[in-house]
């Protein structure tokens, strides 16, 4: 917050006009959201870099404030269009379209695609993907204007899943443009209060938890810090790697952190999060979520559990 | 019978200190068929054998519309005062006299023109109406420095004043050129003493860039302004130094919450006198060390600083020449430690840094005929450095001569000629890499993390040349037509351009003038839209025509109202290509302005001078194939008031109050996740199709004069918003743009200062 008094200060000086806090927190997973797309080629999983005509796999991670609920997803693969700022949109030659439907709860959505041709892709420097994803039933997905329908043929009341589809879109190198590999997130590199958490067991969040290695305690309305170590080796040469970070329940200091280029490693990226004041007797289970960019369509993602309760 | 009219005034220097009471030197003058005083006699003496010398010699430098008779110029003997007043509690520039004008010999004389006036109120504002040749351009707004340095809301600075002129649009929160009738800011420019300035505010628009009790006059000129003035489309604002005082030492010394500043100025001998000015803000003395945290390091809170000197030499009553020097800097540091929650390409250290430097070497000659030469030559160099962490970082080195030589030549009473040539040579060397360069206008939202970024560099002069010319013929007495043309050139787009322009100006009465005009003005595109490879070579001019009319009625001598009507077309506009796919900018937009003014203005006369004004205008754009939308600064209706009143005892209160229609925005319905950046690209609905809440702005200024035998202390409090209105400056919006918040524009801000003047 002092940050903030600091730029409201500032602002006052400088004219700008920016005295309130922004709505809408980026580190709180309060609804239904695409937190990342991770590309790999098919035949190795580090490649982040395609070849025209390859399969490729992006493994969507969709997380939401309690289980994810069953998604219908439609995607395209395209030539990026070209501009400096063009809008994400598939306009003529258009590779084979997907479509599919997640159930089990974890939000981790695997499409598994077919790059273009060299000769759909032309001159285009990458490929886009563009997905829409539906609660409530089939998903309509038009992809010159990316925009999508839900179909609400979902048993239940309308009111059991919003009908508003969710889109996305994720850029994909391709080799000629130069190789590239995804990070890696080392088991140990998440912390919290300095000691590294075990990977949980599936569970969603909001539920009833008991607290172990992979899910430390933390009572109800404490302030802890989750940690993130950055060792190096996970980044190439010349790379910043962006790492957001996003919890199900608490108050986090902030939703980014980053490794720049001039950075010493290893470096401890420690975030300060407060706990839920307000918890159910039998627990509260807050997921934690961790995903590293390098900025040239590269990522990684972990996720983590905390146990909070009276 | 006609009688004579000012058509050229020229001061007479008061050569007492100040606090010296009124005095006034009557003179006899004559003046012949072409309106050139031949003979100038004192019929009554002020008491004061330098008073009365000082009367004579600028009395002999008058030019005048002859009498006429019948309609032909005939030569007159007229009576002529010149009043002298040096308050103490507002040691301005020597007032200028009223001028009494009685007709020829024989008698009956003529009844005056502008009586003398009556017995002086020692608190009221010391300045007679200052007696201007009829203007070249339909309109022409002039702020005097009496004016400028009290009126509420601007903390003294001159400039801002501008901002409460009719047909001014406000600019964005955080500073920015001003809007001229509708006018994109970027094609508007302001001039200090005929050479373009790079800045008008210093960092966040609080101050100008000049100290200013340095400037004698800011003109406005909206639009259809003169052949002087070219390569701008929009507007032109110039403001103008005066001449250093030549009776004795003077010195201003004055310290606000934002800035101190000390000013000296002194005669050398007969003919030469000097000054010189320099400020600095002391920001970062407030802030200081607890602005920093752990988040955010402020390495150099906003720190500015300018000056000005300037050095006349008067080696005979008809020449004058002037060493004009100014520079201004502007720096801001800060280092975000981690990336912001919405921009993750907001993140690193963020610096700053703007520096430029002029000088400027003058020289006018008077002939008694009226005629007169002005050339001045004027070097510039500036420093641009910008990093802007992940965004992009510049820098550029520019050095810059213009020359502008201007003959204004009375041939003879219906004709005045004007030719001028103005060349403006630049060499800009430097790099930009980051995020394309916007546009300056309708820019729609974007990601900067999701905008490819583009790298630049350059080293080359750009020169324009231009000439003018321009006639001020008076077929009959009361009509004065002045058609001119001007021609630019820009060898950096090798392309040309010849505007013709036209004003007129009917005195249909004593008190009341007709005022109409029309003419093209033309615009080269800025360099970083054409430079290669991040821009468009192929880019042409821009084109506007103007026209306006309107009539102007003085009540009283300090009283007067206008009411003006304009239109402004622009053609071959320059804007962006769909997504940023090359050539990335294309002359494809037109751009129209229309609307009308009313201004109700009191000079300072008495105790009180102020304003009232309204503006009802719209400024519309239209990119090829698409329908006219509104041009995003476009704000209806403008209505300003300002007043100042002396209550005596050293006590002087001033308000403004400012209303002004909100600004247009285009909305955002909803957005997609971009995973590669981990931003939201926002999707948008009809461009320009909603608008931001009204703004208004109440400010008041009360300050206190203690006066001394020597010297004066003056203390001010100068608040803005008052009220504390919200004044919503557009929308923060979360990070996946489902809500937003207004951001709030400038809250309450008391600005406390001290001056000191010798």
């Amino acid at each position: 917050m002092k940050a903030l008094r600091v730029a409201v200060a500032l602002g006052a000086f400088v004219h700008v006009a920016a005295c309130e806090d922004p709505p809408g927190r980026a580190w709180l997973v309060d609804r239904t959201r695409v937190l990342d797309a991770r590309v790999s080629a098919a035949s190795d999983p580090i490649r982040a870099s395609i070849v025209p005509g390859e399969a490729m796999r992006v493994s969507w991670l969709v997380v939401a404030p309690g289980r994810v609920p069953s998604m219908s997803w439609a995607a395209f693969v395209c030539a990026a269009p070209p501009g400096r700022a063009a809008a994400p949109r598939c306009e003529g030659p258009i590779a084979l379209p997907a479509s599919g439907t997640a159930s089990d709860g974890t939000g981790e959505i695997v499409m598994d695609l077919l790059a273009p041709s060299a000769a759909v892709i032309a001159n285009a420097e990458e490929l886009l993907v563009i997905a829409a994803f539906c609660e409530t039933g089939p998903v309509t997905l038009d992809p010159a204007r990316f925009d999508a329908t839900c179909a609400a043929n979902v048993p239940g009341p309308a009111s059991e899943g919003t009908r508003e589809p969710l889109l996305a879109s994720v850029r994909v190198r391709l080799e000629s443009t130069g190789r590239n590999a995804n990070p890696t997130v080392a088991e140990e590199a998440v912390a919290f209060d300095g000691a590294p958490i075990a990977l949980p067991t599936p569970r969603p969040a909001g539920a009833p938890c008991v607290a172990g290695p992979a899910a430390p305690f933390a009572r109800a309305g404490s302030a802890h810090a989750f940690g993130f170590r950055f060792r190096g080796s996970e980044r190439e040469p010349g790379e910043t790697l962006l790492l957001t970070h996003a919890v199900t329940a608490g108050e986090l200091d902030r939703a980014r952190s980053s490794l720049e280029v001039e950075d010493a490693v290893p470096k401890e990226v420690v975030i300060p999060w407060s706990a839920p004041a307000d918890v159910p007797e039998g627990g509260l289970l807050v997921e934690a979520f961790f995903v590293v960019r390098d900025g040239r369509g590269g990522s990684a993602f972990a996720r983590r559990t905390v146990c909070v309760g009276r | 019978m006609t009688p004579p009219r000012v058509s050229r005034f020229v001061e007479a220097v008061d050569p007492r200190a100040p606090g010296s009471p009124r005095a006034s030197t009557e003179l006899e003058l004559d003046v012949d068929r072409e309106g050139s005083v031949t003979d100038a006699r004192v019929t009554r003496s002020a008491g004061d054998a330098l008073l009365d010398d000082a009367a004579v010699a600028a009395a002999k430098q008058l030019v005048f519309e002859p009498a006429r008779r019948a309609g032909v110029p005939v030569a007159a003997r007229i009576r002529f005062e010149y009043v002298f007043e040096r308050p103490a509690a507002a040691p301005e520039p020597p007032p200028p006299p009223s001028p009494v004008v009685e007709g020829p010999p024989p008698p009956p004389p003529e009844p005056s023109a502008s009586p003398a006036p009556p017995e002086q109120d020692p608190h009221a504002f010391g300045a007679a109406a200052r007696v201007d040749p009829p203007a070249r351009e339909v309109t022409k707004r002039r702020l005097e420095s009496t004016e400028m340095a009290s009126i509420a809301g601007t903390h003294g600075d001159p400039l801002r004043a501008v901002e409460l002129m009719p047909g001014v649009s406000r600019p964005q929160a955080g500073g920015g050129l001003p809007i001229l009738r509708g006018a994109n800011p970027f094609d508007s420019q302001v001039f200090l003493d005929g050479a373009p300035v790079p800045i008008l505010y210093h960092v966040g628009g609080l101050t100008s860039f000049v100290h200013s009790r340095v400037l004698d006059t800011v003109d406005v000129y909206p639009s259809n302004f003169s052949v002087r003035y070219g390569r701008k489309v929009g507007g032109v604002i110039e403001a103008r130094v005066r001449d250093p005082k030549t009776d004795g030492l003077h010195g201003v010394a004055e310290a606000s919450l934002l800035d101190v500043s000390l000013l000296a100025e002194t005669p050398i001998g007969d003919k030469v006198a000097v000054l010189a000015a320099a400020r600095r803000s002391i920001i970062d003395a407030v802030l200081g060390a607890a602005a920093n945290s752990a988040d955010l390091a402020i390495t150099a809170a906003p720190v500015y600083w300018d000056y000005q000197s300037i050095v006349t030499v008067k080696p005979t009553d008809a020449d004058r020449l002037r060493l004009l020097s100014y520079g201004s800097s502007d720096r801001l540091a800060l280092v975000l430690s981690n990336p912001n929650d919405v921009e993750p390409s907001v993140r690193g250290a963020f610096d700053a840094l703007g520096t430029f430097h002029r000088v400027q070497a003058g020289w006018r000659h008077r002939w008694t005929s009226g005629s007169e030469q002005n050339t001045e030559v004027t070097y510039g160099h500036g420093e641009e450095r910008g990093a802007f962490g992940a965004i992009g970082k510049f820098a550029f080195t520019t050095n810059t001569v213009q020359g502008r030589s201007e003959w204004v030549g009375v041939v003879g009473p219906v004709l005045r000629v004007i030719g001028g040539v103005d060349t403006l040579a630049t060499h800009v060397s430097g790099s930009y890499e980051g995020v394309p360069p916007d546009l300056g206008e309708g820019d729609p939202g974007r990601s900067l993390a999701a905008t490819k970024r583009v790298a630049v560099g350059a080293s080359q002069w750009i020169l324009m040349p231009g000439a003018y010319f321009e006639l001020g013929i008076r077929p009959v007495p009361s009509l004065l037509l002045a058609p001119g043309l001007r021609a630019d050139y820009n060898d950096f787009i090798d392309e040309g351009a010849l505007d013709p322009r036209l004003s007129l100006r009917f005195d249909a009465t004593e008190q009341t003038a007709l005022k109409a005009g029309i003419g093209r003005y033309s615009q080269s595109p800025e360099e970083r839209h054409v430079i290669a490879p991040i821009g468009n070579p192929d880019l042409r001019m821009t084109h506007a025509l103007h026209a306006s009319g309107g009539v102007e009625h003085k009540v009283t001598p300090a009283l007067s109202v206008s009411v003006e009507g304009f239109v402004k077309k622009l053609e071959g506009v320059v804007t962006g290509t769909p997504d940023g796919t090359a050539p990335f900018y294309v002359n494809a937009q037109e751009g129209r302005i229309f609307g009308g003014e009313l201004l109700v203005r009191m000079r300072p006369e008495g105790r009180f001078f102020g304003f009232l004004s309204y503006t009802l205008q719209r400024s519309e754009r239209r990119t090829q194939g698409e329908a006219w939308r509104l041009f995003d600064r476009d704000q209806p209706h403008l209505v300003n008031a300002t007043g100042v009143y002396r209550l005596g005892r050293g006590w002087e209160i001033g308000a403004s109050l400012r209303y002004t229609s909100g600004t247009p925005y285009t909305p955002v319905t909803s957005a997609t996740f971009d995973a590669t950046t981990d931003t939201y690209s926002p999707r948008l609905g009809r461009a320009m199709s909603l608008r931001n809440p009204a703004f208004s702005r109440f400010d008041v200024r009360l300050q206190k004069t203690w006066t001394f035998s020597r010297w004066s202390l003056a203390m001010y409090l100068d608040v803005q918003n008052v009220l504390n209105a919200p004044n919503r400056e557009g929308f923060d919006y979360s990070y996946d743009y489902r809500e937003r918040v207004g951001q709030r524009g400038l809250p309450v801000l008391p600005i406390l200062g001290l001056r000191g003047e010798l």
